[in-house]
């Protein structure tokens, strides 16, 4: 399917939903589009419970916007926009580091590589959040700056320049988790 | 590993990165959950609607109305307290329309906003009895026929209002603020007429 079969194809399925209230149209959106928002709210907020809930309003935030999408972006990239602002939200009412360190796993022991799994979504953890989410949106998920622009309502030079800085942090704090916390 | 020095990542940290995309995956349930909480919103047609979306779009707006209708103007919510309704009652019968029916779901929200704040007007102003929404399961009772199911498409009443008002023109004149009308509705005005249990001082 190219691109464009695909966006007029989600087009069709959203007009549905929000014309007709059909169903059957909202669940396979759902089912394109969640996995990449959860995935992204899981790692803004670092626990489960919330991304539960920042997803469900996503999804509602999104019904109740979707007569105004102009859909000059992809229907995933308005979604991420909304997933994100949501994320933002919880994250003022309830910041992470109350949270972060009961809720992700432990990471390996420190002879490990730094860029195992564990401890490479502890360092993203601890990101300020707007690295986090321009690091997540871009070098996890694939997002060019101009769609990240269009989610996140910045310009692309912003996001090229948060970028940088997100992954200089990240770094640090990799090199931080070998000579720090794991010495005895 | 080696480190880069610039802000590009290296081979192995972009393959790493990208990594992450695989995980971790949304809950079983959460999609079913998001499904209720659209559907009891008015964001999605119940199942039983889905084939008539014209009856669930005045349904799912008079689902609003008495959402607000009973917990908020019957309820104990702590609102403004309201005279009691006095006067002879009129029933109003909210039935469908075609311009209803084109409304999207999310313009339906602002329909029950607008709904919700005319009947918590009729409720101060000690007008309104009563409302409810009907389902859409309906059934005929009829001595010769026996019980037949009602095909929702061949019902057009999708809820009612109970109001107390001193004349039938003063009820038809209450009924014409009803923003039901303007968004395309009929309402049909039947005076109810009184008993002795009804008009109890």
């Amino acid at each position: 399917m190219t691109p464009e079969v695909a966006l007029a194809d989600e087009r069709a399925l959203a007009e549905k939903f929000w014309r007709h209230g059909d169903e059957s149209a909202f669940r396979a959106l759902y089912r394109r589009q969640t996995p990449l928002l959860y995935r992204v709210a899981y790692r803004m907020v670092a626990n489960a419970d919330r991304a539960d809930d920042i997803v469900q309003d996503t999804w509602l935030r999104a019904a109740q916007g979707l007569p105004s999408f102009r859909w000059q972006s992809s229907l995933s990239t308005w979604l991420v926009g909304i997933v994100v602002n949501r994320s933002r939200e919880e994250i003022r009412r309830t910041p992470n580091e109350v949270l972060a360190q009961d809720e992700l796993p432990e990471p390996p022991a420190r002879d490990q590589d730094p860029w195992q799994r564990l401890d490479l979504e502890r360092a993203i953890a601890q990101l300020p959040e707007g690295y986090r989410e321009i690091l997540l949106l871009h070098d996890v998920e694939g997002y060019t700056h101009e769609e990240i622009a269009q989610a996140l309502e910045i310009e692309a030079s912003t996001s090229r320049s948060q970028l940088a800085r997100a992954r200089a942090a990240m770094r640090v704090s990799l090199e931080q988790r070998m000579d720090g916390p794991h010495d005895t | 590993m080696t480190r880069d020095t610039d802000d590009q990542l290296n081979p192995e940290e972009h393959e790493k990165l990208r990594g992450l995309s695989r995980g971790p995956e949304s809950p079983s349930g959460l999609e079913q959950r998001v499904v209720d909480s659209l559907r009891s919103r008015g964001l999605l047609a119940s199942r039983a609607r889905r084939h008539f979306h014209w009856t669930w779009a005045v349904a799912s707006v008079t689902a609003g109305v008495f959402c607000f209708g009973a917990g908020v103007l019957f309820g104990s919510r702590g609102v403004a307290t309201a005279p009691k309704p006095a006067g002879n009652q009129y029933v109003l019968l909210l039935t469908n329309s075609s311009s209803v029916a084109t409304s999207g779901a999310p313009q339906e929200i602002a329909l029950v906003q607008e709904y919700s704040a005319w009947a918590q007007r009729q409720r101060l102003a000690g007008r309104l009895i009563a409302g409810e929404k009907l389902n859409d399961a309906s059934l005929e009772l009829s001595g010769s026929q026996g019980l037949q199911e009602v095909h929702t498409q061949d019902t057009s009443l999708g809820g009612y209002f109970v109001i107390a008002a001193p004349s039938l023109d003063a009820a038809i004149a209450i009924a014409r603020t009803c923003p039901h009308l303007k968004r395309g509705g009929t309402i049909v005005i039947r005076p109810i007429d009184p008993t002795s249990e009804q008009h109890d001082p």
